[in-house]
């Protein structure tokens, strides 16, 4: 009898583990980083991190007479997990959704405090970065809606954009607001109203939000297809095949674009003339290159999923290299004042510093 | 190696029954069928070794020798091996088939999760995994009209685990794990034996089984993404419709307690 429902017992905990062994709830994506130059905000999982960019410590708070790290939320709570990256807004705010099986929340929390100031309760997770732009928050949600809100957590509209989760996080020239989706569509929006102004089929899933430069959106689908599109009108000026699928946003500096590509688990890194997408070099690498990179004065800092941040001059030879071996870096690196962040995953840091020569400045280990 | 052989060929069989169909859940379904057609020999093979084991137990011989060597547990074993030998019957035969469809479970459990890809760094392995040669068979399987798939079915998204909100209602009714509780109950009771001597140790096993095994798969389905849960129900609903085609189904044991019962299995089939 004891035997027989020790049997059942082990069972229920083998078939429990294995059915939660490969992608079950709770549904985990790369971390989210952003900066307002003297704070780091890393979105990892169960927390939303503040980190003083500098030293690369957690900043603390002294509630009600005990100090903790300062983090969002402060003690554990399991409806939560963040992996956007926050949008920062005026008075110390900043605003993030919780992409958590069981909690769907979009948070505006006090960075100061770690406290909501106001929250919009959803029906889906939020993996994507909200943009700020005009006292707006244009928070792209998992029930495929674009929601506007002001400041004090009023909603303005909501949009239908797709009948899949929103994973893009919108970009603004200023003017309008574009959003990308995974099913294939590029779309410029009224940032007043949310009215679809133009809206383009790129005949793949988008992942990587576009890079607005000058007018022109640049931006990648799954099938490897970079697209330069006129911002004002959706006009595409032109359309460069890369081997591999482009999950990343572009970067773009002095008339060359630059992004890398998962070829299966191997990458490919490319160079193009922004004006007419022609090829100007690549590079191959052992791991995909799922993040965009970060583009610099005088050099080019991509990661890869082999846990590989990789430095190249302008020409694309090697300047530096590190190599987080075992782990995975999804997220695209940071430039945080002079210096370089990335998030690893997997390691013993969730985010490490470099300077521009690729000496580590700091590591961030979140204190237990 | 798992991966290889497992998850990905069911992921891409499970996207390949969707590019033709067009419906995430009903896709499910037709291949949960798919995989039962393809396990029913094991199936038949399983109830066979049961009602073979089931009729051992009641036979006169079984109980002389656990009377007679009742104070002797390897006497006892080398008597039961020499009658399974003579009566050809394997005594693993009605548990092995089972095991082999935990993998499957499993497997196709993963597969549903890849399939629907609720993150991108999901989506990573299913680009990956999709068979580059799925589009020469229909443009429909190709990448760009595959991605993204459309999880929602009826009023649930399969790749969440489902409720249904009631307004008024604090918390939301988990209408998919009561089903399935409630087809696991019925198809266990319906296919349950009832056994000779309802005090003996497959007895109390099958009643401890016939409760447990719904709390399982409740629970499973209470807090897995709801694909699981609709496999389940199918998985369940034909399993009952197969043990009716092999003249296997219990009716009786549904209104009354099988363990009091002493008569055998009514056999309607071959």
């Amino acid at each position: 009898m004891k035997f027989n429902r020790l049997l059942l017992f082990v069972l229920f905990m083998l078939l429990t583990l294995a059915l939660s062994a490969c992608g079950a709830p709770p549904a985990t994506n790369w971390p989210g980083l952003s900066t307002d130059g003297d704070k780091i905000y890393l979105s990892s999982s169960s927390h939303v991190y503040i980190v003083q960019a500098q030293t690369g410590t957690e900043l603390t708070a002294n509630l009600s007479g005990k100090v903790m790290p300062l983090r969002f939320p402060l003690e554990f709570d399991g409806r939560m997990s963040f992996y956007a990256p926050p949008a920062l807004a005026p008075n110390d705010l900043f605003i993030v959704g919780s992409a958590s099986s069981t909690g769907h929340a979009l948070y505006a929390v006090n960075a100061s405090q770690a406290a909501i100031v106001w929250s919009f309760e959803g029906t889906k997770p939020w993996l994507a970065g909200p943009l700020l732009f005009n006292d707006t928050v244009f928070a792209p949600a998992g029930d495929g809606y674009l929601y506007a809100f002001d400041l004090t957590g009023s909603q303005r509209w909501a949009k239908k954009l797709s009948e899949h989760a929103l994973w893009t996080a919108p970009v603004t020239d200023g003017t309008n607001v574009y959003l990308a989706t995974l099913d294939h569509m590029l779309y410029c929006l009224d940032p007043k109203t949310g009215e679809t102004l133009w809206s383009k089929d790129l005949e793949n899933g988008i992942i990587g939000a576009p890079a607005l430069v000058d007018g022109i959106l640049y931006i990648g689908t799954l099938s490897g297809k970079l697209h330069a599109i006129e911002a004002a009108t959706g006009n595409l000026k032109w359309v460069k095949t890369l081997e591999g699928g482009i999950w990343g946003t572009p970067g773009l500096r002095d008339g060359t674009l630059y992004i890398g590509t998962v070829f299966g688990h191997a990458g490919k890194f490319y160079a193009l003339d922004a004006a007419t997408g022609e090829v100007q070099w690549f590079r191959d690498e052992e791991g995909a290159i799922v993040a965009g990179p970060l583009v610099l004065a005088e050099q080019i800092v991509y990661v890869t999923e082999l846990g590989r941040v990789q430095s190249l001059d302008l020409s694309g030879a090697p300047k530096w290299q590190d190599n987080f071996e075992k782990n995975k870096i999804y997220t695209a690196p940071l430039l945080v004042n002079d210096m370089i962040v990335v998030a690893p995953m997997g390691s013993q840091f969730l985010m490490v510093a470099y300077d521009q020569n690729g000496a580590k400045k700091w590591t961030f280990t979140p204190a237990r | 190696m798992w991966d290889l052989l497992i998850v990905t060929p069911f992921t891409n069989i499970l996207l390949f029954i969707y590019a033709l169909i067009g419906n995430f859940g009903i896709s499910i379904i037709l291949f949960t069928l798919l995989i039962r057609i393809a396990t029913h020999p094991i199936m038949a093979k399983q109830i066979k070794s049961g009602a073979a084991m089931q009729e051992l137990m009641a036979s006169e011989e079984w109980k002389k020798i656990q009377e007679k060597y009742k104070n002797d547990k390897e006497k006892l074993a080398q008597e039961q091996m020499r009658i399974y030998q003579e009566r050809g019957i394997n005594p693993f035969g009605s548990c092995l088939p089972t095991l082999i469809q935990l993998p499957i479970l499993i497997g196709f459990y993963q597969g549903i999760v890849r399939a629907i890809s609720a993150t991108p760094m999901q989506m990573i392995d299913l680009v990956r995994g999709i068979y580059p040669w799925l589009e020469n068979i229909t443009a429909k399987a190709s990448l760009s009209a595959l991605i993204p798939i459309n999880s929602q079915f009826l009023w649930m998204d399969l790749g969440q685990p489902e409720r249904v909100i009631i307004p008024g209602l604090a918390f939301g009714i988990p209408v998919l794990a009561i089903i399935v509780a409630l087809t696991t109950y019925i198809q266990t009771k319906l296919t349950m034996t009832p056994p000779a001597n309802p005090n003996d140790q497959t007895a109390i096993m099958n009643q401890q089984m016939s409760i447990m095994m719904p709390l399982m798969l409740f629970y499973f389905s209470l807090n897995f993404a709801s694909g699981l849960a609709v496999y389940l129900i199918a998985s369940n609903i034909i399993g009952i419709l197969q043990y009716a085609a092999l003249g296997k189904v219990n009716w009786s044991n549904l209104f009354g307690n099988p363990a009091q019962s002493t008569t055998p299995a009514k056999k309607t089939g071959k």
